[in-house]
C-alpha cells in the first residue's frame, strides 16, 4: 500500500507532538530552565532520524532473516561503566 | 520544520505495508537507532573529566552516570527482548502454526512492546538533555 499524503501530515503531527511531549518533561525536570532554542532543534533532528529509520525500514520485508539482520545492528558491545 | 517535511515527503516514494507486522518491525528499526544513538553519546563522556558532558556539547554527549548507564543498558536489553518475540511470531507463522499459537506469539510481541515504550521514554529524555 503506498503512503498517502495525509499519512505525511499525520506523521509530521506525530512528530510536533512528541516534539511537545519532551519538552513539556524536560521543563517538569528542570523547571527552573528555560529550554533553549538549540534544544529544539535538537528535537527536531532526533525526530528527523526516526523518520529516516521508519522510512528506510518501510519497505523492508518483515522475516526472520530480516529481524536477525536487524538485531545484529543493535550495537553489542557493552556499556562502560559510570563514572559518576 | 522543512527537513522533517522533506524527510517525511521521501517516504511517499516508499511503498509500505500498514499491517501489524510492518509496523512492529519499523517500531524496532526506530528504537535501535536511538539506542545506537544513545550508546554512542554515552561513550562520548567516558573520557571526559568526571564523566561530565561540556556545557556546549559539539557532539551528543550523555553524561557518564549510572543512572544513565542503567537506562541505556537496559533499553538494550529489552529491545533484543522484543526482537526476539517477533522472530517467535515469524518462526511461528512461517511453520504455519494456528491462529491460537501466533495470538500468543503476537502478544508476547505486544507485551514486550510496551515494556520497550516506557524504558525508551527514560533514553529518549537522555537524548533531549544531551544527545543530538
Amino acid at each position: 500500500m503506498a503512503i498517502t499524503s495525509q499519512d505525511v501530515a499525520t506523521t509530521v503531527t506525530e512528530i510536533q507532538q512528541a516534539g511537545d511531549l519532551i519538552l513539556q518533561e524536560i521543563e517538569t525536570f528542570a523547571p527552573s530552565v528555560a529550554v533553549p532554542a538549540s534544544v529544539a532543534e535538537m528535537l527536531l533532528d532526533l525526530a528527523a532520524k526516526a523518520v529516516a529509520a521508519w522510512a528506510a525500514a518501510a519497505g523492508v520485508p518483515v522475516t526472520v532473516e530480516n529481524l536477525q539482520l536487524l538485531e545484529a545492528k543493535l550495537n553489542p558491545a557493552p556499556l562502560t561503566p559510570p563514572t559518576v | 520544520m522543512r527537513k522533517l517535511i522533506i524527510l517525511a515527503a521521501l517516504t511517499l516514494t516508499l511503498s509500505a505495508c500498514s499491517n501489524w507486522e510492518q509496523t512492529t518491525y519499523q517500531a524496532l528499526a526506530t528504537a535501535q537507532t536511538t539506542l545506537n544513538n544513545a550508546q554512542t553519546a554515552y561513550e562520548v563522556s567516558a573520557t571526559l573529566p568526571n564523566g561530565a558532558c561540556p556545557a556546549v556539547p559539539t557532539v551528543a554527549c550523555i553524561p557518564h552516570t549510572k543512572a544513565a548507564y542503567t537506562s541505556i543498558s537496559d533499553a538494550k536489553a529489552i529491545w533484543k527482548t522484543a526482537a526476539d518475540a517477533m522472530i517467535v511470531y515469524e518462526t511461528a507463522k512461517a511453520m504455519n502454526a494456528g491462529p491460537t499459537a501466533l495470538a500468543q506469539a503476537q502478544a508476547g510481541v505486544e507485551a514486550a512492546l510496551a515494556n520497550l515504550g516506557t524504558i525508551l521514554k527514560d533514553v529518549q529524555a537522555l537524548m533531549a538533555l544531551g544527545g543530538k
